[in-house]
């Protein structure tokens, strides 16, 4: 019961990150992926079984805001939270840079997933991707660390 | 090496998801652009999570400016800013009127009915996928948005049409930077018609113009021609930036949207005729 709070709770923090992303800065919306981070910090702390339940609802989410093929970024954010969940258990991607080149592989291969999997099934143009790709792992990789160093710190102070 | 039971469950649940998404393409590939059953649902159930939050956010927003200038400054200020929202509305469809050669009784009551066919609406939030591809704004089925409606900025140029899902409060609008989206235009001067897309990258194509088309130079204007069916006539698209070589039976053409992203706070959308509201009405503004 309480991972399906959390995960709800994931799920709306990551639709209200969104939303406050829109607002704020509209023509870097793309570059920073907060529902894919929402994935991955599902997955770094709870597991592949988490993450992958994460990247479902999230991946489902962002879909339905997008007006792409419903279930593409489905599918690449639950494999991405499978894979980072089993990751994780097997190296330490806590510390700072290790964190961020970790969240950068991740980040790169759900866009590549993604890409190729609407090539695949739809011939989808995916020309978008020429810019995101620079960009979006970038830029998701170091926010992410941020955000994980700043929870970590918290936690360490004021967790139990 | 033997799995684990943990392992072959975590494996078999990872492998039930993924059915499920490839599930869910297979429903939605046949479909095409219209979205299935599950994604309205997921659609009308999560987009009012990002309408509060987007309300909130501008609540916090208004009472902070509230408590920093004079409560009737802010109060004089928006009704002035609703005003000149309204103004460029007129202006623009003023425009398009006087390129048309209308007489002035036909304009006079053509900018009443704007008035009364426009729908002002905030955007929620934008796509986070894609690059400059679709946006959700927060008025729906309830204020009188349907599909194929045209949707402007505040300067009065051409942003996009609402698409599906359109939810009783929340409606997705696809750009005209989108890859997929489709604008008859014309270039200004009677230089040539063709059919305007996005390129991906936040600009546009302008596709099947004739090499044989001469005098396009970049700083052209482009309007919308309506032989599309959906846009109506006259709408300011943006203007050339690059005319490409012609090697090829068309030119090859590179157009600046008119409209800038970071300007999408609010939009207008145009009701269709027979959708006419009053200002005070349902989902007034």
């Amino acid at each position: 019961m309480r991972n399906v709070v959390l995960g709800a709770a994931g799920v709306a923090a990551a639709l209200l990150g969104h939303m406050v992303l829109s607002r704020t800065m509209a023509e870097g919306t793309p570059t920073l992926h907060v529902f894919l981070l929402a994935v991955l910090f599902g997955a770094l702390t709870k597991g592949e079984i988490f993450g992958a339940v994460m990247g479902t609802c999230c991946g489902l989410a962002a879909d339905s805001l997008s007006i792409g093929v419903f279930g593409l970024s489905g599918f690449s954010m639950t494999v991405v939270g499978f894979v980072a969940g089993l990751a994780a258990k097997r190296v330490n991607v806590l510390p700072f840079v290790r964190n961020a080149a970790f969240l950068y592989l991740m980040t790169a291969l759900d866009l590549v997933l993604w890409g190729l999997w609407a090539r695949l099934t739809v011939g989808q143009p995916i020309g978008a991707l020429k810019n995101l790709l620079l960009t979006r792992p970038l830029v998701t990789a170091l926010v992410g660390a941020a955000a994980f160093a700043v929870f970590r710190w918290w936690r360490k102070r004021y967790g139990r | 090496m033997p799995l684990l039971p943990r392992e072959k469950k975590s494996i078999r649940i990872f492998a039930g998801l993924v059915v499920l998404q490839i599930v869910l393409i297979s429903f939605q590939v046949p479909l095409g652009s219209r979205p299935s059953v599950i994604e309205k649902a997921v659609f009308t159930v999560l987009t009012p999570v990002q309408h509060g939050g987007s309300a909130v956010f501008r609540f916090l927003g208004r009472l902070w400016r509230v408590y920093v200038y004079h409560v009737q400054i802010e109060r004089q200020n928006q009704d002035l800013r609703r005003e000149s929202f309204m103004l460029r509305q007129e202006n623009a469809g003023l425009r398009r009127d006087v390129e048309r050669y209308r007489s002035a009784e036909e304009m006079r009551a053509s900018l009443s009915r704007a008035r009364k066919r426009v729908r002002i609406a905030s955007v929620v939030s934008l796509d986070p996928l894609t690059y400059k591809s679709s946006l959700v704004i927060d008025r729906g089925r309830n204020a009188g948005v349907k599909k194929d409606m045209v949707v402007l900025d505040r300067f009065g140029s051409l942003v996009g049409r609402v698409v599906e899902p359109v939810s009783p409060t929340e409606a997705a609008v696809q750009l005209i930077t989108d890859e997929a989206s489709g604008v008859g235009v014309v270039i200004a001067g009677d230089k040539g018609v063709g059919v305007l897309s996005g390129d991906g990258t936040g600009a546009c194509r302008l596709k099947y113009i004739l090499s044989t088309m001469k005098g396009i130079v970049p700083g052209d204007e482009v309007f919308t021609s309506g032989f599309d069916g959906i846009f109506p006539p006259g709408l300011h698209v943006g203007r050339v930036v690059s005319v490409g070589s012609d090697e090829g039976l068309f030119k090859s053409l590179r157009v600046q949207p008119q409209f800038r992203f970071r300007d999408l706070g609010r939009l207008a959308v145009l009701l269709q005729d027979g959708e006419e509201v009053d200002r005070e009405g349902r989902g007034g503004r």
